[in-house]
């Protein structure tokens, strides 16, 4: 994987960029149809909004593979399209255009966001039935694609960055769709604020990058990457790069559930679920990786910051994966384990493999969507019941949707032949044999990889197999929204087309997905790696090498990535039959791990304690600084006592000037001759000087 | 006789007249007293005539004459009005220009 | 000083002392009568200044028909000597100032130079100083140098003017270049008369209570009650 990459990297081709018109209506479409569901859409019947979404995220997706297929057609180097809609904003030096930028990176990330967007507006339509605020579902996804197309395809990061909000915007309201319920909303604000924090980061990285390069365009040939490409600009010191690299990074956790920012992530799974699959599984959570390989000069140069987040990423699987150990809702279980999945991705991003980060992002929108949108299928299906213990042996009522679902888990854990497996083994590989990897890094990866497989796999335990326990009589239920159209307590059945035609698409990915993006090792140069060549023009000039040991000798490199591959499968394939041992054929309503290690279990079910230290380290002593002194002694005494106080001068003030009037013309005459003195005086004194 | 001393009287005459304005309680009295001033000031103008022998300027005493008329015979009737109402013609009962 | 201008004095002094009297005295047709002392002083003394015309129209406006009208009312309100003065703040301020304001004035106009006043025929009796060309009739007002001045006011005019003062020489004036300010005063006298009619037209009223005094200020609004939230928990 070397050689013939290295000799490529130092080939700087100059970029050509051509000019289209077709990408204003990719964003153009969803801002239209979110306006027209949000306006109108409650007179509209529901055949009408679902349609209007539906053709607002599917012409774009077509569009899109009108576009990717253009871009095939042109030079390597040429794959460039451009559209500015109009100036945005001129002032001065700040020059920023509403400018659409496709290259082989946004493309990837254009093709995931509409198609996939489209199978789960689709499923939507199942699942969102007799909803009574359907029509603002609608508005709010199409809402939601209009921004994650702004931040995939902004050619400035300030469009990035707009579509950056817009997602958290989205994010925000779509967690909190249900809002009646106290705590939906409440998950909806957390998600927000932790979000803004990030955001703060990232805005000032970008503030630090416009200072420093003069544009806040990544791309082009005055980008900050072509700026980048053969070392640093004159009179930019590492340090400013580094802090910059940083800056954002925290954006990137913020949005991309990396530690600290990740707390949200769980907590959003108060939302519906196709919310769930599409925004916190496939597309919004990955924005903080598409915006590292964006920028892959800056993170290239800034080689600590690339170090945090190398330790970062991996941290953050092995920590999410533990407690997707032990969590009952089948839900929770998920949102762990894509905060554990971006963990992986953003360790490739730390060890210089950007390619490779990006290839698991594909991967793993395909088969985390279709793991969000079969427990979407499984709770409808078991009236809104999120807890597992209460599943069992749906594998008889549900066929396609176990299928799919086990189709995904296997792509999950990393079972040869599935996508995931491609995708994950090469960062594993990366990990521990790039220049910037690390072996503890990589040591954290494969155990959290483990703990992937045995958390998927516990879910298939609990939920397809074994015997239906169901729930029993007198039990509340969770949330369930008004009648589905489904049987009421009957057995589960599988849902409409709408929703398993999605699931089988999203699981034929899954498993097909990989193929794409063969590593040579498997195929020994025979067939080419298309997604790195594809990526190749992005990241030619941030190659990473490996270690010298591996760059050295390309036997050493094959072996050892043949070494690893093993490895990691034996972990895989490990990991499954700890799950059988642990949980087949036993009484799921208790834990088994709980009764083996219960104070470990503990700590884990409680989530490391991480909410509880942010709320006694953070959150109390704000609220309570707030509502003390800022509310208490500088609103209402300070604030209000001064702005009391001048109304109160006015009024009496004008009340002791009052006095004069007192009718009394004799009074006035007086002070009129006064003036007249004065104005006579000055003009006597004047006169004689 | 020199001008300042002419200017002189006349200041004074008008001095006078404006504090009996101010000073006097009777309407009637501060009424005269206005034709007080405005007497001074027709002394001036006259002073004014003589010194630079332009008789032109006895034309403005004769505009002066005429309002002093017409302000007298308005002024007595608003007088007589004012009794009328409130059977004194003290100053200090009329404040209705108060607040 | 030649007795023109001791009696020039004289007259100034008398008006002087009128005035006094109008402002001290407590009766008003004492402060009355005074007040016609001082025109009748002042009519003396536009007759010295050689202004005929003014010093006849001062008697009979002044003296024979505003102090007649004043005493008329005086009587018609059967009116009583009052308390005289009213101390007010005004008046003890405005006082000392307007006292101030002349001796400003006083010493501004000292300290003009004093040019003399040109010789007027008749001032000394004489027709006319040795050498000097003078007329002992009434010229017609001539503009000869066409300056805007009437030739007499102009320095390097020889013949000197007897019309001054005049009849003659202000009616010129009047039906002259101030024609307009002359036909505006006529109507200003006629409006002068229909007001006084009208103001006094009224039947008279018996004079009510005084009315009552104006209601005390507004009280301020009460203050605004502040808002206590509920307690609720927060995360």
């Amino acid at each position: 994987m070397a050689g013939a990459a290295a000799a490529e990297a130092a080939h700087h081709a100059a970029q050509v960029v051509s000019s289209t018109g077709m990408l204003a209506p990719i964003i153009g479409l969803p801002l239209l149809g979110a306006a027209i569901n949000g306006l109108v859409g409650k007179k509209l019947p529901t055949s009408a909004i679902h349609t209007i979404a539906l053709l607002c995220v599917g012409i774009p997706a077509l569009i899109a593979w009108v576009l990717f297929l253009q871009l095939t057609g042109l030079e390597p180097h040429a794959r460039n399209l451009e559209q500015v809609l109009f100036p945005w904003i001129h002032v001065g030096g700040f020059q920023v255009d509403f400018a659409l930028w496709l290259d082989p990176l946004s493309a990837v990330m254009l093709l995931i966001i509409t198609n996939i967007g489209f199978l789960i507006h689709l499923y939507s339509i199942g699942y969102m039935k007799g909803d009574p605020s359907y029509y603002r579902f609608f508005a709010y996804l199409n809402l939601f694609i209009f921004s994650m197309l702004c931040l995939v395809l902004g050619e400035s990061l300030l469009l990035m960055f707009l579509g950056w909000e817009g997602v958290g915007l989205c994010s925000y309201l779509l967690i909190g769709f249900w809002f009646e319920e106290r705590e939906n909303a409440k998950a909806g604000k957390k998600a927000f604020v932790v979000n803004r924090v990030g955001d703060f980061g990232f805005a000032l990285g970008m503030m630090l990058l416009f200072v420093t390069f003069g544009t806040l365009s990544p791309v082009g040939d005055g980008g900050i990457n072509a700026q980048l490409a053969t070392g640093l600009p004159a009179g930019v010191s590492i340090g400013t790069i580094e802090a910059a690299a940083l800056l954002l990074f925290l954006g990137a956790c913020g949005k991309s559930a990396q530690i600290p920012l990740y707390i949200w992530l769980p907590d959003a799974m108060a939302g519906p679920t196709p919310v769930s699959a599409l925004i916190h599984a496939a597309t919004m959570v990955t924005a903080g990786v598409y915006m590292i390989a964006r920028l892959n000069g800056l993170f290239f140069h800034a080689e600590f910051a690339s170090e945090v987040v190398l330790w970062t990423g991996a941290g953050t699987a092995l920590l999410a994966a533990t407690i997707g150990l032990v969590q009952n809702d089948i839900k929770k279980v998920l949102a762990y384990s894509t905060v554990s999945q971006l963990g992986f991705m953003f360790t490739a991003m730390g060890a210089g493999a950007w390619a490779v980060g990006m290839f698991h992002l594909m991967t793993h929108a395909f088969f985390k969507a279709c793991l969000f949108l079969g427990s979407g299928s499984v709770i409808v299906a078991m009236h809104h019941e999120q807890d597992m213990r209460y599943y069992g042996g749906l594998r008889k009522f549900m066929p396609r949707t176990y299928w799919t679902f086990l189709i995904a888990t296997l792509a999950i854990s990393g079972v040869p032949l599935f996508s995931g497996f491609f995708s994950k083994d090469e960062i594993l590989w990366f990990a521990q044999a790039s220049e910037r990897g690390a072996f503890g890094a990589y040591a954290l990866v494969s155990l959290a990889a483990f703990c992937t497989a045995f958390y998927m796999f516990r879910i298939m335990w609990m939920t397809f197999w074994g015997e239906h326990r169901g729930v029993p009589e007198g039990h509340g239920h969770g949330d369930d929204h008004d009648g589905h159209g489904h049987g009421h307590h009957g057995d589960p059945q599988e849902q409409p087309w709408t929703m398993t035609v999605p699931l089988i698409v999203l699981a034929a990915l899954s498993l097909l997905g990989g193929y794409v993006g063969l590593a040579h090792v498997f195929t020994g140069g025979a067939v080419p790696n298309y997604l790195h060549d594809w990526y190749h023009p992005i990241f030619a000039n941030s190659h990473v090498g490996l270690l010298p040991m591996y760059e050295a000798s390309a036997e050493l490199t094959h072996s050892a990535e043949l070494r690893g591959v093993f490895i990691s499968v034996f972990v895989a394939l490990a990991a499954i039959a700890g799950s059988v041992w642990l949980y087949r054929g036993k009484d799921k309503l208790h834990d088994v791990f709980e009764a083996n290690f219960p104070p470990l279990h503990k700590v884990l079910w409680n989530k490391w304690y991480v909410d509880e230290i942010y709320e006694a380290i953070l959150i109390s002593p704000l609220v309570v600084a707030s509502r003390e002194f800022l509310w208490r002694i500088v609103d209402e005494v300070i604030i209000d006592g001064l702005v009391n106080f001048i109304g109160g001068a006015a009024t009496n003030g004008a009340r002791l000037l009052g006095k004069v009037q007192d009718g009394d013309t004799g009074n006035y005459a007086g002070w009129m001759v006064v003036g007249l003195f004065i104005f006579g005086a000055f003009a006597v004194v004047a006169a004689m000087l | 006789m020199p001008l300042p001393h002419v200017l002189a009287f006349a200041f004074l005459l008008f001095a006078i007249g404006a504090a009996g304005v101010l000073l006097r309680k009777n309407v009637l009295v501060v009424l005269m007293c206005i034709e007080l001033m405005l007497n001074s000031v027709n002394l001036a103008f006259v002073g004014f005539s003589r010194h630079f022998g332009d008789s032109g300027s006895h034309v403005m005493v004769l505009m002066v004459f005429v309002v002093a008329a017409v302000e007298v015979g308005v002024g007595m009737a608003i007088v007589v009005n004012m009794y009328r109402r409130r059977r004194t013609l003290s100053v200090d009962e009329f404040t209705a220009l108060k607040g | 000083m030649d007795p023109t201008t001791a009696m020039l004095y004289l007259m100034c002094a008398l008006a002087v002392l009128g005035g006094l009297g109008t402002v001290v005295l407590k009766h008003p047709v004492h402060a009355a009568l005074s007040l016609l002392g001082t025109m009748l002083a002042l009519g003396g003394a536009y007759a010295l200044f050689q202004a005929h015309l003014l010093a006849a129209l001062q008697i009979i406006i002044y003296a024979g028909a505003i102090i007649i009208l004043v005493v008329y009312v005086i009587m018609l309100l059967d009116l009583r000597a009052d308390g005289g003065f009213w101390i007010r703040l005004g008046g003890i301020v405005a006082v000392p100032a307007l006292g101030l304001f002349v001796l400003l004035c006083l010493k501004l106009f000292m300290s003009v130079p004093a040019t003399a006043a040109p010789a007027l025929a008749g001032d000394d009796r004489s027709p006319c100083a040795a050498g000097e060309v003078c007329e002992t009739s009434c010229v017609d007002l001539k503009d000869n140098d066409a300056d805007g001045l009437t030739d007499c006011s102009d320095p390097d005019c020889q013949s000197h003017d007897t019309c001054f003062g005049t009849t003659k020489a202000v009616g010129a004036q009047l039906l002259g270049p101030y024609v307009l300010p002359f036909e505006v005063a006529s109507i200003l006298l006629l409006a002068g008369i229909v007001g006084a009619v009208l103001l006094t037209g009224r039947k008279p009223r018996d004079p009510g209570p005084a009315p009552a005094r104006p209601a005390p200020a507004v009280a301020l609004a009460p203050p605004v009650e502040v808002w206590k939230p509920e307690p609720e928990e927060d995360d």
